[in-house]
């Protein structure tokens, strides 16, 4: 019993619309139900009491000679009056059964049949009612007429009492009067039901109807190009939804554009900030050509005779302008407005290119940079620029957090998804209570001047912008490491190198 | 397999509604109502028959109305001084009168003019009688035609048809020995003159236009005046239509009367529900009454009363 409660549950839970038909139907027919019961109820206590009056007009209205006539008259006259007014009363009022006239001693003096002369009426249901001075009316059903309502009129003024009148009238067509109300009743109750559950059902079915079509156009809509949602227009609540929804998109498409541009900002920013952080590695290495091209110029301007000397440093001020050109090159390389890319990535490439970049200060802090790769990598299609920025931000970060002699791995690996990127340090690590921070916008633990906090922040949405994924695993004073996933994007253009 | 189910516990469902319309059915065709059960703060109706008093009352009144009006002055006597008082209604004035003379009745309502004529012969006594509704103890009668009738005046009335009720009531015997004579008219003048049954039949008699004109007393008139009567004449004051005793009656129940009767105050509101559906007569109160107060009465209706 239980499995088909939960079961009957679970299928009733899966459709708004079956809960609404249900929960309303429900209420609708308990209503029209209460309504309906309490309707009969309320017309059937009426019906008995019009009836009970109308009974008791009949009793009181037969009841008023025959007083006249027992005061008036002596007992043999009055009883001869009594008849009359029984005969005339039957023959005049359709639906009496009997008329019993009662002595102040109970005795019948007058009676519809004449059998009954004589009797004392010693019925107990009337016991109480000889020493009450108000009429009384009973429903009892019997053999001999079926339904009879009764009426028991004390002969009576003040506490004058001269007997009582039993009055019997038909009551059967009463009762047939209200079985035929209920079947009646009924009938009309379920046809209201019936109606009344179907209109909603279609009103519902319309509802319904128009929102499924508003969720295929909200399905249609295409965050990228922004195209889609353009339903019929309406005029009824539904359009208004509609309406609503357009403006959303409309809002959406406008966030959209600032959220780009926003993010373009954020990346050139970053930018910026990664040139500051290359310019001491930068002028280190311009400066030690600069320095040793400058010896040279000055020993060829202090012995320009010296020919096999004059040959030797030129040889070395080109070797220097080479070394400060490769740095410019790619220092320019970084640093220019890089147009949007999808094309097959040497990532080998690009992780060398970066580590080249920051060659200084790994150095300068005795890092050992060790970069390892599977031989069966797949081919990622992606923006090689944005590639490199998000390598950059990975190893700054890690250079930021290793100490001296520290070692930092970049490995790329095939997995299942695409090309598994990690980059893992064994630097201070990252508190468990701030891992979920680090890739909000501006969030960063290092003093103020020292990071942005927007590194990380980009690369995430450059990871994103490749449809791939980024993780963090890390370990107070032990390690840290960024694992990042890229799947094989699609091929539209040539490879970058 | 969950539609079937479902399926299942509608037929469950119908089934439960099926059985409850089937109870509601059997409740509603069930129209069986037995007799209340005897209230206990019911007043019973007395029916002790010791210390009876038995108080006539003249037939001025259909029977029915008699009852309707006396009968709650007799139960307030009833509860009020210990007795147990009957009313007896009789068909002619003189048969009250007779039966009070030999003791019959304990008391009875008689009119003023047919206790002047009997005190003496029965030795009635009045001891109470009804005030008027300016608080004094005296009535009128009237000469009452249809409202439509040309008649204005008693001078009027030669050549009519004149109903009278009891010729032993005031109202019958003030217009032929004062009200004619005054106007220098007899009944040789009229058409017709009939005495009726009752002051009642008097009024739906002329409403029927058969006689012109009736006389009847203050209560009846003002009953039906504006109901189609018009009051074109009107006796002097004379005492109130007295309650009377017999020397046959006991002191006791003569006292008893008395102060309950007195005792009634007409602005007590607890008294003014109980006397709703009392004759009208008495709807004012009572004053003591004495032989004397009708002595002036006697003389004014001159030798027509005298026995």
């Amino acid at each position: 019993m239980t499995q088909l409660v939960k079961s009957v549950f679970s299928w009733f839970k899966s459709s708004l619309r079956l809960q609404i038909l249900t929960y309303i139907g429900v209420l609708i027919t308990l209503l029209m139900i209460v309504i309906s019961v309490g309707i009969l109820l309320q017309w059937r206590t009426l019906t008995i009491q019009q009836q009970k009056d109308s009974a008791k007009s009949f009793s009181r209205a037969f009841s008023i000679p025959v007083i006249e006539a027992l005061i008036n008259a002596d007992s043999k006259n009055g009883e001869v009056l009594l008849e009359t007014h029984i005969q005339s009363f039957l023959d005049n009022v359709e639906g009496i059964y009997y008329i019993s006239v009662l002595d102040r001693d109970r005795r019948i003096i007058a009676h519809s049949d004449l059998a009954r002369y004589g009797l004392i009426e010693e019925n107990p249901v009337y016991a109480g009612l000889f020493s009450t001075s108000k009429i009384s009316t009973s429903i009892f059903q019997e053999d001999e007429y079926g339904w009879v309502l009764e009426t028991f009129q004390p002969l009576q003024i003040g506490q004058r009492r001269w007997g009582t009148v039993i009055i019997g009238f038909n009551a059967s067509h009463l009762s047939d009067k209200i079985r035929t109300s209920f079947f009646m009743m009924v009938l009309f109750t379920l046809m209201a039901i019936c109606i009344t559950l179907a209109l909603f059902y279609f009103f519902i079915n319309r509802v319904t109807s128009s929102l499924r079509i508003l969720v295929d156009e909200v399905d249609k809509f295409d965050l990228i190009t922004g195209s889609g949602l353009d339903p019929e227009p309406r005029s009824d609540e539904i359009g208004v939804l509609i309406e609503h929804f357009r403006m959303l998109k409309t809002r959406l498409n406008e966030s959209k554009i600032e959220l780009e541009n926003a993010q373009r900002q954020i990346f050139q920013a970053e930018k910026l900030a990664s040139i500051g952080r290359l310019a001491s590695g930068v002028a280190h290495e311009v400066n030690n050509p600069l320095n040793g091209m400058r010896f040279c110029v000055y020993s060829i301007q202090k012995d320009p005779e010296n020919k096999q000397q004059m040959l030797e440093y030129l040889d070395l001020i080109n070797e220097g302008l080479t070394s400060i050109e490769s740095v410019v090159s790619k220092l320019l390389g970084y640093s220019r407005q890089r147009p949007e890319k999808n094309v097959k990535v040497d990532v080998i490439r690009q992780a060398k290119v970066v580590a080249d970049l920051l060659d200084y200060r790994i150095k300068k802090k005795y890092v050992n940079l060790e970069i390892t790769h599977d031989n069966d990598l797949p081919e990622v299609y992606a923006d090689p620029n944005l590639f490199q920025e998000m390598l950059m931000n990975l190893i700054l970060n890690s250079l930021d957090a290793v100490h001296d002699n520290g070692s930092i791995k970049v490995q790329f690996s095939n997995e299942t998804d695409g090309l598994c990127v990690t980059v893992r340090d064994d630097g201070s690590g990252i508190k468990p209570e701030v891992i979920e921070k680090i890739f909000d916008p501006f969030y960063s633990t290092k003093e103020v001047g020292q990071g942005t906090g927007l590194g990380l922040y980009v690369t995430l949405g450059i990871v994103e912008a490749h449809n791939g994924s980024i993780s963090v695993n890390s370990e107070i004073g032990k390690f840290t490491e960024f694992t990042i996933i890229i799947p094989t994007g699609n091929k539209n253009e040539d490879s970058d190198s | 397999m969950v539609q079937k189910k479902l399926i299942a516990l509608t037929f469950l469902f119908l089934m439960f509604f099926s059985a409850s319309a089937y109870v509601l059915f059997i409740h509603l065709t069930d129209i069986s109502k037995p007799y209340p059960q005897l209230l206990i703060n019911e007043e019973p109706v007395t029916t002790q028959l010791s210390d009876t008093v038995r108080v006539g009352v003249i037939s001025r009144f259909p029977s029915n109305i008699l009852y309707s009006g006396y009968q709650p002055l007799m139960d307030f006597l009833t509860n009020e001084t210990g007795f147990y008082f009957e009313l007896v209604v009789n068909r002619s004035y003189s048969e009250t009168v007779r039966n009070l003379g030999l003791g019959k009745v304990d008391a009875a309502f008689l009119g003023s003019f047919i206790y002047l004529t009997s005190r003496d012969t029965y030795g009635l006594i009045p001891i109470i009688k009804p005030l008027n509704e300016d608080g004094k103890p005296f009535f009128r009668s009237h000469i009452v035609v249809r409202e439509d009738s040309d008649i204005t005046s008693i001078k009027d009335l030669k050549g009519k048809r004149l109903a009278l009720p009891s010729e032993q009531s005031f109202s019958a015997n003030w217009l032929l020995a004062y009200g004619f004579e005054e106007k220098n008219l007899s009944v040789d003048d009229l058409e017709l003159l009939s005495y009726l049954d009752h002051h009642h039949t008097v009024i739906y008699e002329v409403m029927r236009s058969s006689y012109h004109a009736g006389s009847v007393k203050d209560r009846v008139a003002r009953e039906f005046e504006n109901r189609g009567i018009r009051i074109v004449a009107s006796s002097d004051p004379v005492p109130g239509s007295p309650l009377v005793v017999s020397k046959r009656t006991s002191d006791k129940v003569t006292q008893a009367i008395k102060q309950a009767l007195l005792g009634i105050d007409i602005n007590n509101p607890e008294h003014q529900k109980m006397m709703t559906g009392w004759d009208p007569e008495f709807l004012y109160g009572f004053a003591e009454a004495y032989a004397s107060d009708y002595d002036s009465m006697n003389q004014r209706l001159g030798g027509v009363v005298q026995p």
